[in-house]
């Protein structure tokens, strides 16, 4: 058993230890200010901040909607909005393309409105979004289920509106789910890779993100390529701090 | 405005159909067995149960305390006071203010910034109590607040609460478990079974003339129900209950009679001027006191109330076959009402 056990952090572990190894740590500054460096992580963090704060104002409505009510069609509503969280990034690219595309069903109309979405960083933010907004989702409403009904009742009891219950009562609760789904978002934003591609294309400075740049970099510039991993490695830590007590005790609170 | 309030409520099987007295400047405690209405009842005034009511005041003029308290666990004591405050449009500031006062009133100001995991539960009760005094309403609605207390904060709270409930304009609605509650807290009490008020009255009145086993079992009296004959009232076990008022023969009545007045013998008492004499049967007993209470079994079950000393000398036990005597001047007797 504990070999196994050794076996599988070492499969874990070995690959993010090579990147840390063969990291140019001497030139690090230098390659981190290339072009094709710079540009990707100036368009990854506005591109994956504007998503996260759309899944933020987007999903709470939507989690309080599936936290609240039941029934099989609820049931239904759900496993749709989750079904990103299982579908190949890929398909999710194609599936926006064909909604967004400029033959798609709402591309169509917005195009004859001067409105295009492939291929900007619009679509990368959309891209990210669509394969975001699920984590964000399922964490708040648990979160929202935690909250129990006879709290907001008591609140209610004392004559506050819904809107003074959600703001001071309901959202205090909830605020380890936020920060956790939130962390998530911004996470599942920053690697989004396969949407984005299909959706978005590989613009360098426009819609080229990080992991983009890193699939580009790995050919022409490895060196780039080790430096943008290492940020995307070191970003990944931080959510995780930022998610810690929840899931590194191992026990889902 | 006349101050009865009908409460009506229909869930599936359960319906209530209550209809109160709750005039200002009084207590009203309601208590029942499980499952009878009571957190219904308080539920409807509070306007939290789909139901029909009638003349209650708007939900901003009634307080509830709940049960489980239901303290925001997220905010101090004087928050949890001010966001009733605020609920009423308060600013948070005034909100906090008014709180401070609020908590002062009952006892609480000592914990104002403890959260409610920190607070004992005679303290969380306290904050509760504030909560639902917000905006002095004229009605109050109190589910079992000494539930959840040990005795001393319950001496605690018993001792302080009259002078929080009573206002001139406030009635007060006490669920309650405990008949100590109705007797020094309220100025009536109301009995609910099943839905329906059974009892409306003192303490005293309700123990003089039980008109349930409930309400009798409640009070320690011992309530016989059968049917009016010549020489008394016969249980449907056949057994005779003579007593000091007349029945009408055929009419269902209710015989009652005190534990106290209740004399237990080993032997037959044969000299005796009393003339009911039932065979029985002990099935348990309880110490109260300096008194002993035995359930008897029997042709007529009925507590007998004993001295420690002479429950000793009869050296009873469960299943000791036992003779008990009752005067017929002890026991009164009164139609059992139609429902």
């Amino acid at each position: 058993m504990g070999v196994i056990a050794a076996l599988a952090i070492a499969l874990l572990l070995l690959p993010l230890v090579a990147i840390v190894l063969r990291t140019p740590w001497g030139d690090l500054a230098e390659v981190l200010g290339r072009p094709v460096v710079s540009d990707a992580l100036r368009l990854s963090v506005v591109t994956a901040m504007c998503a996260t704060v759309l899944c933020v104002v987007l999903g709470t409505p939507l989690a309080m909607f599936l936290a609240q009510a039941s029934g099989v069609r609820v049931a239904l509503v759900r496993s749709l909005v989750l079904l990103p969280l299982v579908l190949p990034p890929v398909v999710g690219g194609v599936a926006l393309l064909e909604a967004f595309g400029r033959r798609g069903l709402l591309g169509g109309p917005l195009d004859a409105v001067g409105i295009r979405l492939p291929f900007t960083p619009a679509a990368v933010v959309l891209a990210q979004v669509f394969v975001a907004l699920p984590f964000f989702v399922v964490t708040v409403e648990a979160g929202l289920r935690g909250v129990e009904e006879r709290l907001a009742e008591a609140a209610t009891a004392v004559g506050a509106s819904r809107w003074l219950v959600f703001r001071r009562i309901t959202v205090p609760l909830i605020a380890p789910s936020l920060a956790a789904g939130t962390a998530l978002a911004l996470a599942r934003a920053l690697g989004e890779f396969g949407a984005t591609v299909t959706f978005a294309g590989n613009l360098g400075g426009r819609t080229q993100t990080m992991p983009l740049a890193v699939v580009e970099a790995l050919r022409s510039d490895p060196d780039a390529a080790l430096a943008l991993s290492l940020l995307l490695i070191a970003a990944s830590l931080a959510v995780l701090v930022g998610l810690r007590g929840r899931w590194l005790s191992g026990v889902r609170s | 405005m006349s101050p009865r309030r009908r409460v009506v409520v229909q869930r599936g099987d359960f319906d209530l159909d209550v209809d109160l007295e709750m005039a200002p400047a009084t207590v009203v405690a309601v208590m029942g067995p499980n499952g009878a209405g009571k957190t219904s009842l308080l539920r409807a005034l509070a306007g939290l149960e789909v139901g029909d009511a009638s003349g209650l005041p708007s939900p901003d003029d009634v307080g509830i305390v709940f049960q489980d308290l239901r303290l925001f666990p997220h905010l101090s004591a004087r928050d949890n006071v001010a966001f009733a405050h605020e609920a009423r449009g308060h600013s948070r500031r005034e909100a906090r203010r008014l709180a401070n006062a609020d908590l002062e009133r009952v006892g609480a100001a000592g914990f104002a910034d403890r959260l409610p995991a920190e607070l004992s539960g005679g303290e969380a009760q306290r904050v509760a109590l504030a909560r639902g005094l917000v905006g002095d309403p004229s009605l109050l609605l109190l589910d079992e607040p000494f539930a959840s207390l040990d005795a001393a904060a319950r001496q605690d709270l018993r001792r302080d609460l009259p002078s929080v409930l009573r206002t001139d304009r406030r009635c007060t609605v006490l669920v309650t478990h405990d008949p100590i509650d109705a007797m020094i807290l309220a100025d009536v009490l109301v009995v609910i079974e099943d839905g329906r008020v059974t009892h409306e009255g003192s303490v005293a009145d309700i123990a003089r003339h039980p008109r349930s086993a409930w309400a009798a079992d409640l009070l320690g009296v011992n309530l016989v129900r059968g049917v009016g004959a010549a020489e008394g009232v016969v249980t449907t076990s056949g057994a005779t209950v003579v007593c000091r008022d007349e029945v009408e023969p055929g009419v269902e009545v209710f015989a009652r009679f005190d534990p106290s007045s209740v004399a237990v013998h080993t032997v037959r008492p044969t000299a005796s001027s009393a003339r009911n004499i039932w065979l029985g049967e002990v099935m348990g007993a309880e110490q109260v006191g300096a008194r002993v209470r035995v359930d008897l079994g029997g042709e007529v079950p009925l507590v007998a109330e004993l001295t420690a000393g002479s429950a000793d000398r009869l050296g009873l036990v469960v299943g000791t076959r036992v003779w008990s005597e009752v005067k017929a001047t002890e026991v009164t007797a009164y139609p059992v009402p139609l429902p």
